[in-house]
C-alpha cells in the first residue's frame, strides 16, 4: 500500500492520530478513497459489479461513493447449501466475490467443515472475520495479512486514547472468550493480553476454539425446522446443548470470579464480550467486590452491544458503575471497520482518519454530511486502511454525528453518545399478509 | 430527522377519517406517524370504540335480505362514487402505499366486485348453509329422535386488517356486514383510507341503518398496549380476526383467553410447479410462462396469493427456456401489476449481485428497475423474493417440488390443470391451503375457504337450543 492511503495509516503511529486538520484530512481522505476504490474494483468482483452498475467510474466526491457502499448482507450472501452440502470449493469462490482473495490462493481439497475452510484461509495469509447475527447465519468479513497488523498497531497506540496506555505487560489477564477462532474480538482480546498481561498470567474462559459450525448450527437447524425436516428430539437437543454450554460458561465465569476476588489488589486486564462482562460483574458483587473495587490500573475491554436486548437498559451505567476508577476502553465500533471510533475526555467518539464518514438518510440513498454541524442518520463509512475487501459500508445505526469541532478541542467528525439501531426504533405498523417463513420459526434458540 | 435535512416536502401531514358507530369522527386530531410519512387522526375515545354487551348490535336482527340488498347498493355506489368518496381515498393512498397508482386505480375501480349479490349468497350458502341459520334458529336432527336447533348469532368483532391489498378491506366490511355482528377495524398505516371510504359510501346509501351503525374504524398504532390491552377484552369482543404481519399475530396473542379468540388469516408464502408438458410446443411454454408471470406480479409481488418459487420440471437447460420468457412477462402491465414494480431493495440486489457472480450455478436475467426479473438456482435462495423477483428451480419430477412447500405455503400453482389431482393431496398433507391452475393464484373466489378455514363460519357464534 502506498500514497494517500499509507499516509493515512501511518497516522496511527504519529502521538497525534485524532488531531488532524480537518480541511487537509478531508484531502488526503477523497485521495485516499480514490486509491481504494481503483485497487478494489480490479481485485473484489461485487465492486466491479456494482461500479459497473452504477455507472460509477471513478470517486471525485463523497457522494460517488454512497452507491458503492455494500450492506452487510453482501458478506452473508453465501447460499446456506454450500455449507451443508460441503460445497467448499463454490464457497470458497463465493468469498472470492466479496473479497480480495483468489481462487487461486487457497487449497480446499480434503476439507470437512467450515472450520476447516476458515483455517485454510487463514493459512494463505487472510483471516475471514466472522460475525453472527440474529438470523445465526454468520458473515465473512475478509482480512488480509496487512490489515491484521493495523490492527494490531491501532490498539498498541490507542488503546486508552486519549491517555493511551503504554505497552508494557504488568497485568494479570483475564479474557472471557474462546482460547482463539476467526473473530476479531477474539484475536483483539489475545493481543490486548500480549501487549498488555504478563506473559503466561492469562485466564481463558475456556481452552476449546471457538467453532464456527456451532455458531451457524441455530441457522442450519432454523432452515431445518423450516422446511419442516427438523424432529421434535432434534430442537430438543439443540436447546439442551445450548442450556449446556451456558453452564459450563456460568461455571468458567465463577472460576474466574475467584480468581479475580484473590487479586483484585494488583492490575489485571479483564476483557470479555458485553454479555460476558454483565455475567462477571453479577458474579463479582455477589462474591462482595464492591464497585470500584478494582486496582486503578487494571484494563478493562467490553463491546458487542445488546444484541436481541438480552440485557438490561441501563448495563452500560451498569459497567461504568463497577468499572470505577479503572482503565476502560471506550468506542463505538464494529467488526467492519479497523479500530474504532474512540472517546474523548468529553464522550464523543472520534472517527479515527482511515474512516470515512457517510451519513445517510434512513433510506441509505442521500448523504446528508454537512461543513458543519450535527447531522442525524444511517451511519454508512468507507474504511481506506481495508486490504483484504472493500471497506465502504452501511450499518443498521442511527447516529448522530458532529462534524463541528469537538468541545474536546480536536477537530471532528465525531459520534454522539445517542446510538440507536433502527431495528430498534420500531417499524411502522405497515400490515401485508405476504409473509417469510420465517414467521413460522418461532423461539429461535439463545440467538 | 435534523433541522438539516427535513426535506421540502413537509407538506401539512394527511388527515386520516375515523369512523364511530357509522358516522364520521368530527373529534379533535392528534398527530402519528414519522418524518417523511406523518399523518393525523381523531383523539380516541375509547368508551365509543365498543358496543355495551347489555344490548344486542343494531342489525342483530336486520333480516339477511335486507342487509345483501344494502351491500348490493352499497357496491353500486362504489361503482359510481356519486360523491367521490374513493377518489379522495385513492388520492391519499397512492402516498402511503407502496403499490404503483395505476395498480391501486385499478384495485379501486373493480371493489365493487366483492358487493355482488352472487358472490354475498355463495358465501352465505356455501359457509352457512343457507340465509335460514342467520335469520333465525335451524332445526337440526339427531339420533335417537332427539330435535335442537342452532341459529349463527351475530359476534363482536375487531379486525386488524392488512393493508397490502384494498380489496382485503372490501372483504372485511362484506363479511363483517353478513355476521350482523358489530365490527371495529383498525387500519393499518399503508392503508388509512380504503376502509373508511367503504364505510363513508355505505352511510350514503342508508344514513343510519343498523348495519351502518355497526361499523367502526379507526387508527391506533399496531401494538399500542393503552388501546389493545384495554379494548382486547371478551367484556367488549367475542373474536380478533387478525390479517397477517407475524408482530400483529404475535402481539394479539398476549390477549387472547377464555372468551376472546383468534381467528388469523395467517402471513402466507405461495409457490408454483411447472409441469414437463409445459416444454411440448413453443405456444404451451409461452402459455405456462404467461400464467406463471401473472400468478408472481399479482399486486406486484406484495400479495399473500403472489408466486415468489416457481419449480420447473426439467434439466436447468429446461428451467433458463422457461426462465428467460418468464422474465419477459414479469415487465407487462396487467390489471393489478404495473409494468413498472418498484426498484429492487439494495440488500436484495447485492445478494443477487453475488449469485450473478456463482454462474453457470446460478443465472440472473433481468435488472434491478423494477420491470422483473429471475434467479435460476439449484435449489431455492435462502432470501425472500420480493418486488417482482422470480426464483426458477429446476426438479427432477414435480412430486420433488413438494418437499418445498409447507405451513407457510398458501396458494400452489399448477401446470398443466391435469397435474393437480396427482398432486393436491400430497401438497395438502405439507400444509398447503390452495391449490390453483397456473394463472389463476390472484382473487380468491367468494364462498370457498380461505387459510384452510370458512371465515363466515368462523366468525359467528354457535349457539344451541336443545
Amino acid at each position: 500500500m502506498s500514497g494517500a492511503r499509507a499516509q493515512i495509516r501511518s497516522l496511527v503511529l504519529s502521538g497525534d492520530t485524532f488531531d488532524q486538520p480537518a480541511v487537509e484530512i478531508r484531502e488526503l481522505q477523497l485521495e485516499a478513497a480514490r486509491e481504494a476504490f481503483a485497487a478494489h474494483r480490479e481485485r473484489i468482483p461485487l465492486l466491479h459489479t456494482r461500479a459497473e452498475e452504477t455507472g460509477v467510474r471513478e470517486v471525485t466526491a463523497l457522494d460517488d461513493l454512497v452507491p458503492l457502499l455494500f450492506s452487510h448482507t453482501s458478506y452473508k450472501s453465501y447460499p446456506l447449501s454450500l455449507i451443508t452440502a460441503g460445497r467448499w470449493d463454490r464457497l470458497l469462490r463465493w468469498y472470492t466475490t466479496v473479497s480480495t482473495v483468489e481462487p487461486g490462493d487457497v487449497d480446499v481439497d480434503g476439507v470437512r467443515d467450515i472450520d476447516e475452510w476458515t483455517d485454510r484461509i487463514t493459512a494463505a495469509g487472510h483471516r475471514p472475520y466472522i460475525t453472527s447475527g440474529t438470523s445465526g447465519k454468520v458473515s465473512f468479513l475478509n482480512c488480509a495479512a496487512d490489515d491484521l497488523s493495523f490492527l494490531h498497531d491501532i490498539l498498541e497506540h490507542l488503546t486508552c486514547w486519549p491517555d493511551p496506555l503504554p505497552p508494557k505487560p504488568t497485568r494479570r489477564g483475564y479474557l472471557l472468550a474462546p482460547a482463539s477462532g476467526p473473530m476479531r474480538s477474539i484475536d483483539g482480546f489475545r493481543w490486548h493480553a500480549e501487549v498488555f498481561a504478563r506473559p503466561g498470567e492469562t485466564r481463558l474462559l475456556t481452552d476449546d476454539p471457538l467453532r464456527v459450525s456451532e455458531l451457524m448450527s441455530s441457522a442450519l437447524l432454523r432452515r431445518r425446522i423450516a422446511e419442516g425436516t427438523a424432529t421434535p428430539q432434534e430442537i430438543s437437543s439443540h436447546e439442551t446443548a445450548s442450556e449446556a454450554r451456558e453452564a459450563e460458561m456460568d461455571a468458567a465465569v465463577s472460576g474466574i470470579v475467584d480468581d479475580i476476588a484473590a487479586h483484585r489488589d494488583e492490575p489485571l486486564l479483564i476483557a470479555g464480550m458485553n454479555n460476558q462482562q454483565f455475567a462477571l460483574i453479577q458474579a463479582l458483587r455477589a462474591r462482595g467486590v464492591p464497585d470500584g473495587g478494582l486496582h486503578p490500573d487494571t484494563l478493562v475491554l467490553s463491546g458487542g452491544g445488546n444484541k436481541g436486548r438480552a440485557l438490561p437498559e441501563d448495563y452500560q451505567q451498569q459497567f461504568a458503575a463497577f468499572y470505577d476508577g479503572v482503565r476502560r476502553v471506550r468506542s463505538y465500533g464494529m467488526t467492519e471497520l479497523q479500530g474504532s471510533c474512540l472517546a474523548c475526555e468529553k464522550g464523543h467518539y472520534h472517527v479515527p482518519p482511515w474512516v470515512i464518514p457517510l451519513v445517510l438518510d434512513q433510506q441509505g440513498e442521500t448523504l446528508l454530511n454537512p461543513e458543519h454541524g450535527v447531522v442525524e442518520g444511517r451511519f454508512a463509512f468507507l474504511d481506506v486502511s481495508l486490504e483484504g475487501r472493500w471497506g465502504g459500508l452501511i450499518s443498521g445505526d442511527r447516529v448522530l454525528v458532529d462534524f463541528s469541532p469537538c468541545a474536546c478541542g480536536r477537530p471532528g467528525p465525531a459520534v454522539l453518545p445517542d446510538i440507536q439501531r433502527y431495528g430498534d426504533l420500531g417499524g411502522d405498523d405497515k400490515i401485508t399478509c405476504a409473509a417469510t417463513l420465517d414467521s413460522y420459526v418461532r423461539g429461535m434458540i439463545h440467538g | 430527522m435534523s433541522g438539516t435535512t427535513l426535506d421540502s416536502t413537509a407538506a401539512a401531514p394527511v388527515a386520516v377519517v375515523h369512523i364511530i358507530r357509522g358516522e364520521v369522527d368530527e373529534g379533535p386530531h392528534v398527530g402519528h406517524g414519522r418524518p417523511g410519512a406523518a399523518f393525523t387522526a381523531p383523539a380516541l375515545a375509547l368508551d365509543r370504540l365498543v358496543w355495551p354487551r347489555t344490548e344486542p348490535g343494531p342489525a342483530f336482527q336486520t333480516p339477511t335480505a335486507e342487509i345483501v340488498d344494502l351491500l348490493v347498493a352499497t357496491g353500486d355506489a362504489l361503482k359510481a362514487d356519486p360523491d367521490g368518496l374513493l377518489a379522495e381515498a385513492l388520492e391519499r393512498m397512492t402516498a402511503v402505499s407502496p403499490l404503483p397508482a395505476e395498480v391501486l386505480e385499478r384495485a379501486y375501480a373493480v371493489l365493487w366486485r366483492s358487493f355482488r349479490r352472487p358472490a354475498l349468497y355463495a358465501q352465505i350458502d356455501h359457509e352457512l348453509g343457507g340465509a335460514d341459520v342467520l335469520d333465525g334458529w335451524r332445526e337440526v336432527r339427531l339420533p335417537e329422535g332427539r330435535i335442537a336447533a342452532t341459529r349463527a348469532y351475530p359476534p363482536r368483532l375487531v379486525h386488524i386488517i392488512a393493508g397490502n391489498a384494498p380489496g382485503v378491506a372490501a372483504m372485511s366490511v362484506v363479511r363483517g356486514a353478513l355476521t350482523k355482528g358489530v365490527n371495529l377495524l383498525k387500519l393499518p398505516s399503508n392503508d388509512l383510507f380504503t376502509t373508511t371510504a367503504i364505510l363513508r359510501t355505505m352511510a350514503s346509501v342508508a344514513p343510519g341503518h343498523p348495519v351502518v351503525r355497526s361499523f367502526s374504524a379507526a387508527y391506533w398504532r399496531g401494538g399500542d398496549e393503552a388501546v389493545e390491552s384495554v379494548l382486547f377484552r371478551p367484556q367488549f369482543f367475542d373474536k380478533l380476526v387478525a390479517w397477517g404481519g407475524e408482530a400483529t399475530i404475535r402481539g394479539a396473542l398476549r390477549y387472547v383467553g377464555p372468551g376472546f379468540e383468534l381467528v388469523s388469516f395467517d402471513p402466507k408464502t405461495s409457490i408454483s410447479l411447472i409441469g414437463r408438458e409445459a416444454f411440448a410446443t413453443p405456444e404451451s411454454l409461452a402459455e405456462a410462462a404467461e400464467a406463471g408471470a401473472a400468478d408472481a406480479t399479482f399486486f406486484n409481488q406484495q400479495a399473500c396469493v403472489a408466486s415468489r418459487f416457481q419449480f420447473v420440471e426439467g434439466s436447468p437447460a429446461d428451467a433458463d427456456r422457461y426462465a428467460a420468457l418468464l422474465c419477459e412477462r414479469l415487465g407487462v402491465a396487467r390489471e393489478f401489476s404495473s409494468a413498472h414494480g418498484p426498484r429492487v431493495a439494495s440488500e436484495l440486489r447485492e445478494e443477487i449481485d453475488v449469485l450473478r457472480s456463482l454462474a453457470p450455478d446460478y443465472r440472473v436475467w433481468g435488472g434491478y428497475d423494477g420491470t422483473g426479473l429471475v434467479i435460476r438456482s439449484p435449489e431455492p435462495v435462502d432470501f425472500h423474493p420480493d418486488g417482482k423477483i422470480v426464483n426458477v428451480v429446476p426438479v427432477p419430477a414435480l412430486t420433488d417440488a413438494v418437499a418445498h412447500a409447507g405451513v407457510a405455503t398458501q396458494t400452489v400453482g399448477v401446470y398443466p390443470d391435469a397435474r393437480k389431482a396427482h398432486l393436491r393431496d400430497a401438497l395438502a398433507c405439507a400444509g398447503v391451503q390452495r391449490v390453483v391452475s397456473l394463472g389463476g393464484a390472484g382473487g380468491m373466489p367468494p364462498g370457498l375457504s380461505h387459510d384452510g378455514f370458512y371465515p363466515l363460519q368462523r366468525l359467528m357464534r354457535w349457539v344451541n337450543d336443545e
